[in-house]
């Protein structure tokens, strides 16, 4: 990890730190939107992270986006960060200014045609956001569509894992599409899916922490519970799982535009994100299942977010389409070049 | 710093290793065409004299060794290029791939002159070949407990005891023992342990085969009855076997053939899956690769760390654990994936259909040799600060 990386992680590992207290994230649960957390994210300037300096933005890269989003994902900040983040992104490439205010941000499925209303599902904090975000594809590549939110028909879904707010929406007909400069629809959706990636990563390092530390202070039978094989088996699975995805991960952030070291990425943390949900809880024991304690927290969110910016067996189907129809000597090299 | 924070540095392969990747590929195609390197149809890694000499002909082997040594003073990433090309293409390297990883850089760390000038210019040509002698009846995981000793005589060493599960030392030239030359002491298990060079045709050594459920006989069973070698065959310092036995583990547990045991079966599927596969097919192959493409990202930074001269032992424990499970899943779904399309049942597809089998037989030895995964999720522990 390079300087300027490690300085936008630790910077908004502070800056969260303060912020996302129990209370804060019971409030935002309960349907209150994290106002202060949201102003202080603002005052940062995070939120202009991916934004070019020539628009008033920081100019940096996905690595030090990813690295925002991991402090937030360790911390379990609530609200619509990442669309926010990833958002003034997309509106600075359709020529628009970048938004202090809560975005939304769904991907549409297939291509987009004239006069053919668009149906958007499960899309988080529509209700809370000033403005929706759609991306789909179009005859030109992608489109990006900006909605005034109260110009919606937001309509609830059944809430996820993650407890975040989820609605549905038609898009009207006569919604224009803006082209987006240099991003095809599958570039934006790998870059919103690094970014879900980099926040799942960090809930899932404070949940090895966090359950690593709790094996060492929880006594039975006389001892600390991280003294017994079968714990310390569970937990070297959980930190193998962790290393493991972490490092596709960032081998993808530097990678981008690489689809099968995205997908392979995202299939991966979809898998680490199965055995930290499983063996944090298991360790924990009742405790982990109690709301007061804050593993939840993040484990619910995790079982959400494997499923967003495309599913786990989404990614999969992706990966496995960089090798069909390969002869048995054409699979290595498009793991190795 | 606890594992619980620990973070792999993004692996640096620089650009120009392209070119050597693309050298081993022509090598291969180059056999294969000239009918003097088989089509793999079994897992495990093959034991060819002959195809580990061509190799050596192309400077691949001891490629980080010193040139007085008769090495080629490349660096510990293009070594790895080397490796994951050979293994990747189901090459039988077996002739030379333990004393390439494991004995050659013994020697070339603990060993001393005269053993450095006699054995490694061989090594280099695949004109000799060692097995490893750790492993013991009573001393499997806990091989600390071992007891094949040494006594002192005049001029050298008495060896006495038995060794098991040695691969190779039926075929090979040489072993590299651990053996125990003095007591454990009580607060230190791992005290007492020496590393020596035995000539496997020395006087009062035993070697019988033993028959693997594979159907093949690889390792074996070894006896010493009062052996005698030579001082200068001890390798390092007396006492010292056990740091450097420990500083190898890095080397031995973090390269592809920790993780890519079982990939042309995989491979093969994908071939025998053709151009539209079901959407369940898809799902269960994208899994297996990005598991590997993971794997992957950890062993090549660890060959990173290892170029910088690190000792990444615990990455190490974690790719081959990580690895060696994978290498069993990939068989477990192969098997599954070609069940639920029904492959085997309309075509002959003979060589999934005869790596398949063959897989199955091998796979329980890819979590067990080499460390087996308790000791090394044990070792991870450890890194946690739970041990």
């Amino acid at each position: 990890m390079n300087d300027m990386i490690q300085e936008f992680r630790d910077t908004a590992a502070r800056l969260f730190g303060d912020f996302a207290t129990p209370a804060a994230l019971e409030a935002a649960e309960a349907g209150t939107f994290p106002q202060a957390a949201w102003d202080a994210i603002n005052e940062s300037g995070f939120g202009l992270v991916l934004v070019p300096e020539t628009s008033g933005g920081i100019g940096a890269g996905l690595p030090e986006a990813a690295a925002i989003l991991l402090a937030a994902g360790e911390h379990a900040v609530p609200g619509p960060l990442l669309e926010l983040v990833l958002g003034n992104h997309l509106l600075a490439l359709a020529g628009r200014e970048p938004s202090t205010a809560p975005l939304a941000l769904a991907f549409a499925e297939g291509t987009v045609a004239a006069a053919q209303p668009l149906s958007l599902r499960n899309v988080p904090w529509a209700r809370a956001a000033q403005q929706v975000l759609v991306v789909a594809r179009t005859a030109a590549g992608a489109g990006l569509a900006v909605v005034p939110a109260r110009e919606l028909e937001l309509h609830a879904e059944i809430g996820d894992a993650s407890g975040e707010p989820l609605a549905r929406f038609e898009l009207p007909t006569s919604t224009p599409w803006q082209p987006l400069a240099g991003l095809d629809f599958d570039a934006c959706l790998r870059r919103a899916a690094l970014l879900r990636g980099a926040q799942m990563m960090g809930a899932m390092r404070w949940c090895l922490e966090r359950t690593t530390a709790y094996t060492q202070e929880r006594k039975q039978f006389g001892r600390e519970i991280g003294k017994f094989q079968v714990v310390q088996q569970m937990m070297a699975e959980m930190a193998s799982a962790v290393v493991a995805s972490h490092a596709i991960l960032d081998a993808a952030i530097a990678d981008p535009d690489n689809p099968s070291m995205v997908a392979a990425a995202r299939s991966r943390l979809g898998d680490a994100a199965d055995i930290v949900f499983a063996h944090g809880h298991q360790v924990h024991g009742a405790i982990g299942f109690s709301y007061e304690y804050v593993l939840h927290f993040r484990t619910r969110r995790l079982m959400a977010w494997r499923d967003q910016f495309g599913t786990v067996a989404y990614w999969r189907r992706v990966l496995a389409g960089s090798f069909t129809g390969r002869k048995a000597d054409e699979v290595w090299p498009v793991i190795a070049g | 710093m606890t594992l619980s924070s620990l973070h792999l540095e993004l692996p640096a392969l620089p650009g120009e290793l392209a070119g050597l990747r693309r050298e081993v590929r022509r090598f291969v195609a180059a056999e294969r065409a000239a009918g003097t390197l088989p089509y793999p149809d079994k897992v495990g890694l093959g034991f060819s004299p002959d195809v580990s000499k061509r190799i050596a002909a192309q400077g691949w082997i001891g490629m980080t060794w010193p040139k007085k040594y008769g090495g080629h003073e490349r660096s510990a990433l293009e070594r790895y290029v080397v490796t994951e090309e050979l293994l990747a293409a189901g090459v039988p390297v077996g002739a030379h791939w333990i004393t390439d990883r494991q004995s050659g850089p013994v020697l070339l760390k603990f060993g001393t002159e005269e053993q450095r000038q006699e054995w490694l210019p061989k090594i280099v040509r695949a004109e000799v070949a060692f097995c490893i002698g750790m492993s013991e009846p009573d001393s499997g995981s806990d091989l600390a407990s071992l007891r094949t000793s040494g006594t002192k005589v005049e001029g050298g060493w008495r060896v006495n005891g038995s060794k098991l599960w040695t691969t190779n030392a039926h075929r090979v030239h040489c072993m590299i023992a651990l053996i125990r030359t003095a007591p454990a002491e009580e607060k230190n298990r791992q005290a007492g342990l020496t590393q020596v060079l035995i000539p496997l045709d020395a006087p009062g050594v035993g070697i019988r085969p033993i028959k693997s459920m594979v159907g093949l006989e690889d390792f074996n069973e070894v006896h010493f009855e009062n052996v005698f070698i030579p001082d200068g065959n001890v390798v390092g310092a007396p006492g010292n076997g056990w740091n450097q036995v420990s500083a190898e583990l890095a080397y031995e547990r973090s390269g592809p053939e920790r993780w890519l045991s079982s990939f042309r079966l995989l491979a093969e599927l994908v071939e025998a899956l053709g151009p539209d596969p079901s959407d369940a097919a898809q799902v269960e192959i994208g899994r297996l690769f990005a598991q590997l493409m993971a794997v992957r990202q950890i062993s090549l930074s660890i060959a990173s760390m290892l170029e910088a001269g690190k000792t990444p032992n615990l990455e190490a424990s974690i790719a081959k654990d990580i690895g060696t499970r994978l290498e069993q899943e990939i068989v477990r779904t192969v098997r599954n994936v070609v069940q639920q399309e029904g492959l085997l049942a309309s075509a002959d597809l003979p060589a999934l259909r005869a790596l398949l089998a063959s897989a199955q037989r091998y796979s329980p030895a890819f979590t067990i040799r080499g460390g087996t995964g308790e000791i090394l999720r044990g070792v991870i522990a450890r890194g946690l600060g739970l041990r």
